[in-house]
């Protein structure tokens, strides 16, 4: 697995915004930190990048965040996440992808009450962490799993991620929040997966996504409905796609790691919300 | 001082798009320029990916401001040198 050293480039960071001016800070974080990802995101600017990767949860910069970082460089995780990750590419035969992994937004409430500050954002070929200083190991397995399941599963779906649709997100979320569940145990799936009424969920998927089951990302409704914006429940799409899955599972002849190669209506087809 | 300095004073709040000297492209809403930097608050545009349920939150149909965000206040807008900008133009408003 290709772990890509983001020490470096965490070092310039430091050395640069004490050189700088205050409010120049955020774009020597965005040159030091986002400069050497241009090349894997061929069609955006660098601002684009640095929006997309704060947005995903990487660290805003902070005029004293130099310990936070230091420490982060010190904790050295790539060992470790090397280490959960050669397991998951032969348990899944997944393909090796380049690994990115950040100091996370340790001062954003969300992040930290939901998430226990951790996150992470998967592209076709490419996946990227975000980690504060103090993550459990069972926590920082539980992000591992999600986001690599993330991998193997656009790996064999092939799609482009233009052509995915809402049904796509929710099962793609579903099959790694499941993975979570499977390889981990039920509690440390994400309390946002979760929804305590099944008959409920059920409801939530006849009423607001069934009728929008092919809505392209590019929709603003497609991330309203994923994330639970406006009147939606919170993690709507989450919340569905792991009920859809987890009941997937209980056809004894389904495993995971086939799963990642079904279409999503296949899977639709399999689960409790077949119609 | 930059030519590029009366033009940015001149039309803050105005969104751009600015080449600079090194190819690159930027993007946003002109929120203040010193003698030596413009500073944009930048116009986000989705690119894609799969997270783990954490996302960002943003205002209602905005941005909800790059600076202010987290609290930082006045602290985080994209400064670009004058001197390096190579061409500027104006978007029009509606263009995202």
């Amino acid at each position: 697995m290709t772990i890509i050293p983001t020490s470096n480039w965490l070092n310039d960071y430091l050395t640069m915004k004490n050189t700088s001016d205050r409010e120049l800070i955020p774009r020597v974080h965005a040159e030091c930190l986002c400069g050497p990802l241009e090349a894997y995101f061929p069609d955006a600017t660098l601002q684009d990048i640095h929006i997309h990767l704060v947005d995903h949860g990487l660290f805003w910069p902070h005029p004293t965040d130099d310990k936070q970082i230091e420490t982060f460089i010190a904790r050295n995780y790539t060992s470790i996440v090397r280490k959960i990750l050669e397991k998951l590419t032969q348990h899944w035969d997944g393909p090796d992808v380049p690994v990115f992994i950040f100091p996370s937004n340790e001062k954003n409430r969300l992040l930290s009450e939901h998430f226990e500050g951790v996150s992470g954002v998967s592209h076709p070929g490419k996946l990227f962490f975000f980690l504060p200083n103090n993550v459990s190991l069972k926590k920082l397995h539980a992000l591992v799993i999600h986001e690599y399941s993330h991998i193997c599963r656009l790996d064999k779906l092939g799609k482009k991620e233009e052509d995915l649709t809402l049904l796509d997100a929710i099962v793609l979320e579903g099959l790694a929040e499941n993975a979570v569940r499977t390889l981990l145990g039920n509690e440390y799936v994400g309390s946002w997966a979760k929804h305590p009424s099944k008959q409920e969920v059920e409801l939530f998927f006849r009423k607001w996504i069934k009728p929008c089951l092919d809505l392209k990302k590019t929709d603003p409704l497609h991330d309203q409905i994923m994330y639970g914006d406006g009147h939606f429940p919170k993690w709507l799409g989450y919340k569905v796609g792991y009920q859809l899955i987890a009941s997937c599972l209980e056809h004894p002849e389904l495993q995971l790691k086939q799963m990642h190669s079904l279409s999503s209506l296949q899977l639709l087809d399999y689960s409790m919300f077949a119609s | 001082m930059s030519k590029y300095y009366g033009v940015c004073q001149k039309h803050i709040g105005r969104p751009v798009r600015i080449r600079t000297r090194d190819g690159r492209v930027h993007a946003g809403i002109i929120k203040r320029v010193s003698p030596s930097h413009v500073f944009l608050e930048p116009i986000p545009k989705g690119l894609g990916g799969h997270g783990y349920g954490y996302r960002r939150p943003y205002g209602y149909g905005s941005y909800g401001g790059y600076g202010g965000y987290g609290g930082y206040g006045g602290y985080g807008n994209w400064g670009i040198a004058l001197g390096t900008i190579a061409a500027l133009a104006f978007l029009p408003f509606f263009f995202w």
